[in-house]
């Protein structure tokens, strides 16, 4: 029996009919990380203790509920709070800080037998493209080494490419699961805002940031979503919605669907070899009897501009707590206000003060109505784009970033040019609208993503289409070496 | 900070209780200004009459009422608990250094 060639639900049904114990599970995810993570640095925490309710795996007989997850190894990125291993969130400022509470995914996650295998690396707060700002370290791409894995949730991605973990937990604010999805050759996706409680999750962007699946495969990370979805009355903002299978229309035909595509996506600044990729794959879409329709965001121009306001402001706000007086980390000085001001100068990396400073200004007296009310009108008309397209579309088919995987080191002195990276994937952040991203093929060896967008709550029907994808291709089956 | 004062960086970086060494509040300038110019752009745009849009809230869409709940205590994490990753704690208070330095007149 070859793990790395089961899916998550072969795996579990071997669990349950004693065909595979969990034991040998484990044994071979934890093969799997000594043999790469050494190289890749894709956990900054590991513990193969079993968890489980008193410790001892779980029987679906012993349990009162379905087991979705038995034995499933999960990494967890490193900003969703766990009881045990730290919650650091890439970041000297949290270096030491162990939660006194775990999230509500978690919670879920255990409840369905799963077991948390470790934390994986992040960009510092979640703030980057590519692993490159974590405290810890960068994660390394797996598919070449001296390549970045993406960013924020690289260490996700990475862990899941190079077979760690069949399943990993990201966030994402502006990209931050689909984008290192894209450049790992994996799956990931970002759901509607409210579908997965954000208690737990530390904070960057409170109205923009999602907790989301990633594994190999749109089934995969649909049994994922099945267990953390749903409403919390910890979150305010999550959704009362009955939560719903999202993988029963996982084999629906697409004949008839309404596919569009933007030709303002297929073009520069999107390098040719990506865009040749992306048109083969909406073939793929068209051979399998869906309709192609062209239409226009007109907004997305903005849309960069719009994010790279309004998220630095959350964030200023989100990152105020940390002062050194309640998380671990507290410089010496002499006074209160220096003991903030000396601990946040000192651990706090660069691009996390670069982004607060921004957002401090944006939002500052006589400023806020300048910069950060304007970009929540750009929200709007970028919302009201998705409206109009979805009238005409079931889905929106694009890449899912404009140029293959970066060198480590190459982009992280010119910030603009690193926020760029995220010109296809913030406005479904914007406007809260769910988004995923499938392997569709490789430029040079280095791994292309395509994207797909759908309205609010449309996750069953995302998962379907990239489901079928990945019946008519086989590039999520590629793995590197 | 487009007008390109450095003293401007600086007040910022008080108001988010971050110093800076002169050499990082230059570098930050540098890379602050060509952000700020950069978004810069959301400015051709037409904004009249727009409504802002501060993030989609499902619970507004499912049910126009702020999530409310009955006003009843539970229990909640334990005060140990909540203490375990204080820097410097007195079991029951986090303890800082005074709010002025103790020498001072």
């Amino acid at each position: 029996m070859n793990l790395a060639e089961l899916s998550v639900s072969e795996i579990v049904q071997a669990i349950e009919t004693d065909a595979l114990t969990t034991a040998q599970c484990l044994d071979h995810f934890r093969a799997q990380t000594a043999a790469w993570n050494p190289r890749i640095n894709a956990l900054i925490e590991i513990d193969y203790s079993e968890f489980g309710f008193g410790n001892q795996p779980l029987t679906p007989a012993e349990a009162d509920r379905p087991l979705d997850l038995l034995g499933i190894p999960i990494a967890v990125k490193v900003g969703i709070c766990t009881r045990r291993l730290k919650t650091t969130a890439g970041s000297s400022m949290l270096r030491d800080f162990v939660s006194p509470y775990e999230a509500t995914v978690i919670t879920k996650l255990l409840r369905a037998g799963a077991i948390v295998i470790g934390k994986a690396n992040m960009d510092e707060f979640a703030m980057g493209s590519s692993t490159e700002t974590s405290f810890f370290g960068p994660t390394r791409n797996p598919w070449d080494l001296s390549r970045v894995p993406g960013g924020s949730s690289g260490g996700s991605a990475a862990a899941v490419a190079a077979g760690l973990v069949p399943l990993a937990l990201g966030s994402d604010t502006g990209g931050s699961i689909r984008q290192p999805a894209a450049f790992c050759g994996i799956t990931g996706l970002k759901p509607t805002y409210g579908l997965v409680s954000r208690y737990g999750l530390i904070a960057f962007a409170s109205s923009l940031d999602q907790i989301g699946p990633m594994g190999r495969t749109a089934e995969d990370i649909g049994v994922l979503l099945n267990v953390i979805a749903g409403h919390d009355p910890f979150d305010a903002t999550s959704s009362p919605r009955s939560p719903t299978n999202y993988l029963t229309n996982l084999n629906a035909d697409l004949s008839g669907k309404r596919i569009g595509y933007c030709r303002s996506q297929l073009q520069a600044p999107v390098s040719p070899q990506i865009t040749n990729v992306i048109e083969q794959a909406l073939s793929v879409f068209e051979s399998l009897g869906a309709e192609l329709v062209s239409l226009d965001l007109p907004h997305e121009r903005y849309a960069v501009a719009a994010y790279y306001l309004i998220a630095p402001s959350e964030a200023s706000s989100n990152l105020s707590r940390y002062d050194g007086v309640h998380y671990t980390t507290r410089a010496d000085a002499e006074d209160l206000d220096q003991t903030y001001t000396k601990t946040r100068s000192q651990h706090f990396g660069d691009e996390v003060k670069r982004r607060i400073l921004l957002g401090t200004y944006a939002l500052s007296s006589g400023y806020y109505d300048q910069y950060y009310l304007r970009a929540s009108k750009v929200r709007r008309l970028i919302q009201q784009d998705y409206d109009r397209a979805f009238a005409k579309v079931d889905l929106i088919a694009g890449p899912t970033t404009p140029t293959p995987p970066f060198g480590l080191g190459q982009q992280i002195d010119d910030p603009l040019q690193m926020y760029l990276a995220d010109v296809f994937t913030v406005s479904a952040n914007l406007a809260g609208i769910p988004a995923i991203s499938v392997p569709a093929g490789f430029v040079d060896g280095l791994p292309v993503g395509l994207q797909l967008q759908g309205p609010a709550f449309s996750e069953s029907l995302l998962l379907n289409v990239a489901h079928q994808f990945q019946t008519a291709t086989a590039w999520h089956r590629r793995r590197p070496q | 900070m487009s007008s390109s004062s450095l003293f401007a960086t600086k007040r910022v970086a008080e108001l988010a209780r971050l110093e800076l060494s002169s050499a990082e509040a230059i570098r930050i300038q540098t890379e602050l200004t060509s952000i700020l110019q950069f978004v810069e752009v959301i400015n051709e745009l037409d904004l009249e009459g727009v409504e802002p849009f501060f993030g989609f809230r499902a619970a507004m869409a499912d049910a126009p009422k702020s999530p409310l709940r009955n006003d009843l205590s539970a229990a909640s994490v334990s005060r140990d608990r909540m203490l375990s990753n204080a820097p410097v704690s007195d079991g029951q208070f986090y303890l800082v250094p005074p709010v002025f330095d103790s020498t001072a007149e």
